[in-house]
């Protein structure tokens, strides 16, 4: 096997399990705390159980497919381009939004056949929000990353 | 070639980045913290209650239509001067009426709500939808508060005079009845006995009277029923309007 075959298989492998890492830290930890705790924790006072009108999957298929996908492409770009690794974040974000994506910006109807109404609740302030802190923080790692870059490479 | 001014320049824009979303995150909890949570507090803490200043039963095209005036106070815990929630009242899925909560600096005294309620059939209930808007996170919060058949009981029937005039084997009981607010509706009057079965059932068509005007009622029956008679009952549609214990 070629120098550069071992590179890419090493890149995918990488890829595939950062991938499932930051599905985990980000769509089930941050997100999921963020929606099954932290919000029906705001309403308990209010008694409702919001766990139940929210539609959170803890394991979501078309999710998981694109952060592996995207955590390859990552890791492809650090291993064949120079400062490829300061564009990790900015796949960060791209993963990000899917998540708001997947989460309809934290907007949920539900129809409560009994009263006959449809109730609704709209976090996507709160989700755009912590998107919009999220992306901040993002681009202040690609500068980051490319300092460290550049010094490694002009040091060397 | 290393040009250190760059490796400074890059790190400075990271940690100004860093501080701003930092900086963000702070605004966004002392939000939630200052707006969200006594937003919240203040809708667990809601209190409505109601004064009924008016009512009116009455029937048109064979349905029952109750419309009454409420006098409505909301109350809650803390004085804020932001937004309140915007109140919806719901009956059978018709928006009865909307009281719109612009502050939270005073609450709710004595604000006028009329609605006009169809009991035909099932009375149904009156359903609160509370669209709250405390800015991160806005929802419909729905409550039942009331039946509608405890606003139309409002309108309570009272006996003015009862009596019964027996001739040979047939006994009239004669109910002259007044209400304490209107009603030209179609009135059924059950007698039961000790044990709340039902003796006889009568239903008055034209049954109308108010506060000052008193309508007479007159059931023939048997001096059976009229001597086992123990409760009698009015009832407009399947709504207990009042119910009497007579005798000892």
């Amino acid at each position: 096997m070629g120098e550069k075959s071992k590179l890419l298989v090493k890149a995918v492998g990488k890829g595939i399990l950062k991938g499932i890492i930051y599905y985990i830290i980000y769509y089930i930890v941050i997100f999921g705390l963020l929606i099954m705790y932290v919000i029906p924790m705001l309403f308990s006072s209010l008694n409702i159980n919001v766990s139940n009108i929210i539609g959170y999957e803890m394991i979501n298929i078309p999710v998981i497919i694109w952060f592996i996908g995207l955590h390859i492409a990552i890791e492809l770009l650090r291993a064949f381009i120079p400062y490829g690794s300061a564009l990790e974040p900015v796949i960060g974000i791209i993963l990000l939004y899917i998540i708001l994506i997947s989460l309809n910006y934290g907007r949920i109807e539900k129809y409560i056949p009994e009263y006959h109404v449809t109730l609704s609740i709209d976090a996507s302030l709160l989700l755009k929000t912590i998107f919009y802190i999220l992306v901040i923080f993002s681009i202040g790692s690609v500068f980051s990353k490319l300092a460290n870059e550049y010094k490694k490479r002009h040091k060397s | 070639m290393y040009r250190k001014g760059v490796y400074i320049g890059l790190i400075a824009a990271a940690i100004t980045l860093y501080l701003v979303a930092l900086f963000q995150l702070y605004i966004l909890v002392s939000n939630i913290q200052n707006t969200v949570i006594p937003a919240l507090e203040n809708l667990s803490s809601m209190r409505l209650n109601y004064r009924v200043q008016s009512l009116n039963i009455s029937r048109v095209d064979n349905t029952h239509i109750v419309s009454a005036c409420l006098l409505v106070n909301i109350t809650w815990s803390k004085n804020l001067s932001y937004r309140g929630p915007q109140i919806e009242l719901i009956h059978k899925g018709v928006k009865i009426g909307v009281i719109n909560i612009t502050s939270y600096d005073k609450p709710v005294i004595n604000k006028r709500l009329c609605f006009k309620l169809n009991i035909s059939g099932d009375p149904g209930k009156i359903l609160l939808i509370i669209h709250s808007y405390s800015g991160y996170i806005n929802f419909d919060y729905t409550q039942p508060i009331v039946n509608a058949s405890s606003i139309a009981s409002y309108a309570k029937i009272q006996i003015v005079e009862l009596k019964t005039v027996s001739e040979g084997n047939i006994s009239t009981i004669i109910v002259t009845t007044k209400s304490s607010f209107p009603i030209k509706a179609s009135v059924r009057i059950v007698l039961r006995d000790e044990n709340n079965n039902v003796l006889a059932s009568r239903v008055f068509e034209d049954y109308n009277t108010s506060s000052t005007k008193p309508y007479t009622c007159r059931i023939t029956t048997t001096p059976d029923i009229a001597n086992k008679t123990k409760y009698i009952e009015f009832y407009i549609e399947k709504i207990l309007i009042s119910r009497y214990r007579i005798g000892g």
